[in-house]
């Protein structure tokens, strides 16, 4: 029987050329969209869980409130270095405990060869416990995960480091040399792991030992519960802890161990902790991550996109057939005149479309994998076939194409199987198969989603050009960050500057700790000296050096930009006056003060700059203090040249002249502004192409869907036109029921974009107001595609000889 | 005595045109015998397609009696009522009404895939029914390959091959020429010799006289 019912399923598929063709296009773009999606959510998921103990590792992260202004808080990754294995020693529950120490891409360290003059500044290099490769699973091509870190002094690099380093050479014994003149650390190497092993918010390049001098030493013997919350901290619970009872326990163990530090510090401190398996999907919000995670939202919204298109094609599939009902109707009439139940019928209908859908199916798959590099691009993933080729994936796929099937065909079965034989047999089957009205719906909803799509489309990309358009309070353009990278490097800056200098092209120079745009990891806990020196609040801050505000455009309200011999001396932004109440005209000579550890240090304010966007446009400006610094890990470079080639060759040969061994490494300013919204960028990048997708497969629905009616038609054209219509009242009569139909799912699209839209927009501190025009052009623009893909088959059937299709009656 | 195969007692089928009630079929009173070979005549629109849908239970009868062997059909639910005509009427029509998209041994076979016969049995059953006509050669044809005359050999067969105990044939010839009509009319006079009832409806007086037995219908009554 189900032999028989795919057999004519098949045969009937082939018959109906058009349909079929538009049909298996619509599943088959819906499917491959599903897929890939589905796919990359699957990878998504799949962080940090191949570690042996993926379920009981938490990462015990920090919020920080001022107590002094309780608007500023933080919600930080890290917290303080002594917390986890102070809990070791407080909670039988707590197993074990990892501290790792990273300080963000603009921190990278240089690592050579011992041997080699070839350094490079290499990212993702952490400083750990040994507890490190206990907790994260990292398979070793060399040397003994367990021990690696025991030893002072000792790395473990990736494989693909060691290789650059030591190419085809074992690299185990080795050593490494980080940093550069004095300060220059010789690490062992003690192994090399695959990191491949598995998806991580890790994803290290190289783990050296916190057996080291310098940061290493300073988090071991830092006993501060309150400060410092910079040290990524990881616990392994025993199994069948709760977590949630361990985290209520932690602001007791907090004041126990670090009541004073707590006092001193004038801050307000809580330990939450987080499954580590969550940190890549569910981290919003919380600042200061390793590397940029991602955001369940996303992984929503796209599945929601995926989910739209494929039901877009659903409906594509609904339409047509119930528009050709009449075409089966003398079939289902015999059949049931022979014997057929209704059941069977219905059974029969379903087959095909879940036929259909399984072809789809089957061809989604090698086109998908073959469009996953795109995908990949699209998403900053690295998914290859065979993550295509899981058998969880495969599986749901076959799920996705059998539903799929059912939910295409289950609407069109239960009309077709209910056509009464009697009429059809007696050739009266009404010339307008009924169920117009569900049809319309149908396309309606189509047009919502695709009005819907290119207004939200259009929103999307005018926040976009509005963040990379708005004032930052800098000017971004034509600026350069160049990275000193070392010790040595820095101290010497005065002496690069000058080599600098005289390259032509460059306009003015100045150096900082951090570049505008960057990460600003450093807080400072400031009061007014008159006030109670532990209530604080708390301030970012940057060093810098003279003619930092020349250089970078930022303006200054008031005073005067610091100079070589500050010391105590500040510059601080708008925000911070206005957090400690200083007026603007009184600002300049006013003090304020940081108490830490009860050693208080007065600041003189000598200007004050504009607020200006030292990060993402998401995120309100915060409180900053500028200090002083001549040895900054920046040179920030203004050049009034547009030949940025030769410029970098000029910069380059000087370079070359004051570090022989340290790599040239820059960035353009403006670049890294850009790259804070590359999450934002994907997603209007993948809402293009899904609007796109969706609205080609509408209008290829549209394109089926008019060419029955106009064939439906043919005689009422043909007798008006012998009546003495003209061409263009029959288009019209074609065309006049679908332009109703866009206006009626303009009116429903409309409120339903502005409010998703409104939504997204609220992540956006500064953003944009919704303008109505925006609805009119997707309207507008729904209406002329709808016009284009009617107009071609009225138009067809308008100029047809009416005499033919009268003749064929 | 043979054994009743029906009976109608006051049958009657009306449809609402607007406000008006008009009867197609009005109290119809008929027997047919087991092994009858009836014709039913009359000109366009006297009933003679409706009386024969409401016997093979496409349509029903509004009014009146309806015994089936022996079963009450007017007081049947609609499942019951289309196990009985599966299973003891076959149908043949003036257009065939063969399946375009199956070929002969499919469409022939396709009664048996309803009844859930097994497929050993539909192949020897088909096998059977396509030698009887001596359309083996043709069984992997489609109906648009055949000449009108084969369709009805096809449907005829199609009709016969669940064994029916009534074969309703709805102007069989209607769409043929004279010798394909004579052929297809013999080979019903000849089934009917085999002891399968046969009501036809036609229009030609040379066809029925094939039958056992003609009843006029005129407006919707028997004349």
């Amino acid at each position: 029987m189900l032999r028989n019912y795919f057999k004519i399923a098949w045969r009937s598929l082939k018959k109906n050329r058009l349909q079929t063709s538009i049909n298996l296009l619509g599943l088959t773009v819906g499917t491959v969209c599903c897929i890939s999606i589905l796919v990359y959510v699957f990878a998504q998921f799949g962080y940090d869980t191949h570690h042996d103990d993926a379920q009981s590792l938490y990462r015990v992260r920090s919020n920080i409130k001022s107590i002094g202004n309780t608007s500023i808080n933080s919600t930080w990754a890290a917290s303080g270095p002594p917390i986890v294995f102070a809990m070791k020693e407080d909670f039988p529950e707590v197993e074990d405990a990892c501290r790792i120490v990273y300080f963000g891409e603009g921190d990278n360290a240089l690592l050579r060869a011992e041997g080699s003059t070839e350094g490079y500044y290499e990212p993702r290099g952490y400083v750990a416990d040994s507890t490190f490769f206990e907790f994260f699973k990292y398979s070793f091509s060399e040397g003994n995960p367990s021990s690696a870190l025991n030893a002072p002094n000792t790395v473990v690099l990736s494989s693909k480091l060691a290789k650059k380093l030591f190419g085809t050479e074992k690299a185990y014994g080795k050593e490494v040399i980080m940093g550069d003149g004095d300060d220059a650390l010789n690490l062992i190497v003690k192994g090399v792991f695959n990191e491949q092993s598995g998806k991580s918010h890790l994803n290290p390049n190289y783990v050296m030992t916190m057996f080291t001098p310098g940061v290493g030493q300073f988090v071991r013997e830092n006993q501060n519960y309150a400060n410092q919350n910079f040290v990524y901290s990881y616990v392994k619970l025993t199994s069948g802890v709760n977590a949630s009872e361990l985290e209520g326990k932690l602001p007791e163990f907090l004041q126990t161990r670090g009541a004073k530090d707590l006092k001193r510090s004038g801050f307000d401190k809580t330990l939450l902790l987080q499954p580590v398996k969550d940190i890549h999907l569910f981290s919003k919000g919380i600042e200061s991550q390793i590397d940029p995670v991602s955001d369940i939202q996303n992984l929503y919204v796209l599945l929601f996109l995926a989910g739209l298109i494929l039901l877009v094609a659903c409906v594509n599939f609904v339409n047509l057939s119930t528009a050709r009902a009449k075409n089966r109707a003398k079939e289902i009439g015999v059949r049931k005149v022979v014997g057929a139940s209704k059941n069977s019928l219905i059974n029969q209908f379903l087959c095909e479309s879940v036929l259909l859908s399984l072809i789809a199916t089957l061809i989604s798959i090698p086109i998908a994998i073959l469009v996953s590099p795109f995908l990949n691009e699209l998403t900053q993933g690295d998914l290859t076939f065979v993550d295509f080729l899981d058998y969880k994936i495969l599986l749901l796929i076959s799920a996705i194409g059998f539903l799929t099937g059912i939910i295409a065909g289950v609407y069109p079965a239960l009309i077709l199987s209910s056509i009464k034989p009697v009429k059809v047999l007696k050739g009266v089957v009404s010339a307008k198969s009924g169920h117009a009205m569900l049809r319309k719906s149908l396309v309606v909803f189509q047009f919502v989603v695709s009005i819907g799509l290119i207004s939200s489309v259009i929103i999307v990309i005018q926040q976009l050009k509005y963040t990379q358009q708005k004032d930052m309070g800098f000017d971004k353009e034509q600026l350069l960050a160049i990275r000193l990278g070392t010790d040595v490097v820095s101290q010497r800056y005065g002496a690069i500057m000058t080599e600098m200098k005289s390259v032509g092209g460059v306009a003015a120079i100045a150096g900082s700790d951090y570049y505008p745009s960057q990460l600003i990891r450093g807080d400072v806990g400031l009061h007014l000296p008159s006030a109670d020196p532990t209530i604080q609040t708390k301030v970012m801050y940057n060093s810098i050096t003279p003619d930092y505000f020349k250089t970078t455009g930022i303006k200054l309200l008031a005073g005067r930009e610091l100079r070589a011999q500050d010391s105590t001396q500040v510059v601080v932004n708008k925000t911070t006056i206005d957090v400690f109440n200083i007026k603007l005209d009184s600002a300049i000579g006013s003090i304020i003060s940081q108490t830490y550890e009860g050693r208080r240090q007065d600041f003189e304010i000598v200007g004050v700059s504009d607020d200006y966007h030292f990060a993402s446009l998401k995120s309100v400006i915060e409180p900053l203090i500028l200090f002083n610094e001549s040895q900054p890990n920046w040179m920030i470079l203004r050049t009034n040249s547009n030949d940025f080639k030769s410029l970098l060759v000029n910069l380059a040969a000087k370079w070359k002249i004051t570090n022989p061994n340290i790599p040239f490494v820059y960035t353009f300013v403006d670049k890294e502004v850009e790259k804070l919204y590359v999450e934002e960028q994907r997603l209007s990048k993948i809402s293009i192409l899904f609007t796109m997708l969706a609205i080609i497969i509408s209008c290829l629905g549209l394109f089926g869907l008019v060419s029955y009616v106009a064939e439906q038609k043919r005689k009422e054209i043909g007798i008006r036109k012998v009546l003495g219509a003209s061409v263009q009242t029959v288009v019209k009569l074609l065309t006049k029921d679908f332009v109703l139909l866009v206006g009626i799912a303009f009116v429903i699209a409309v409120p339903l974009a502005y409010f998703t839209m409104q939504n997204w927009l609220q992540d956006f501190t500064y953003r944009i107001d919704i303008s109505l025009w925006v609805f009119f052009l997707a309207g507008f623009v729904a209406l002329i595609i709808t016009l284009l893909t009617v107009s071609f088959q009225a138009i067809k059937a308008a100029i047809a000889n009416p005499v033919k299709s009268l003749r064929t009656e | 005595m043979a054994n009743k195969i029906l009976k109608l007692s006051q049958a009657t089928r009306e449809v609402n045109s607007g406000s008006n009630k008009i009867a197609l079929l009005d109290s119809i009173d008929m027997e047919v015998k087991e092994g009858e070979f009836i014709s039913l005549m009359g000109p366009s629109g006297s009933g003679k397609s409706t009386l024969l849908n409401c016997i093979g239970m496409l349509d029903n009868f509004t009014d009146g009696g309806y015994v089936f062997l022996g079963e009450p059909v007017h007081s049947m639910k609609e499942r019951n009522r289309s196990k009985l005509y599966k299973e003891y009427i076959g149908f043949v029509f003036q257009a065939y009404h063969l399946i375009d998209e199956l070929n002969v041994w499919e469409n022939i076979e396709t009664p048996l895939l309803y009844k859930n016969v097994k497929s050993s049995e539909r192949k020897a059953l088909v096998a059977d029914m396509l030698d009887r006509f001596n359309i083996v050669g043709k069984k992997d044809l489609f109906p648009m390959q055949l000449s009108g005359g084969q369709q009805q050999l096809v449907g005829i067969a199609r009709a016969l091959i669940g064994n029916p105990k009534l074969i309703l044939a709805d102007e069989p010839t209607g769409n043929l020429n004279s010798k394909q009509s004579t052929e297809i009319m013999e080979l019903f006079s000849e089934l009917n010799k085999e002891g399968v009832t046969i009501i036809q409806a036609t229009h030609s007086e040379q066809n029925a006289s094939y039958g056992s037995r003609i009843i006029n219908l005129l407006d919707g009554r028997i004349v």
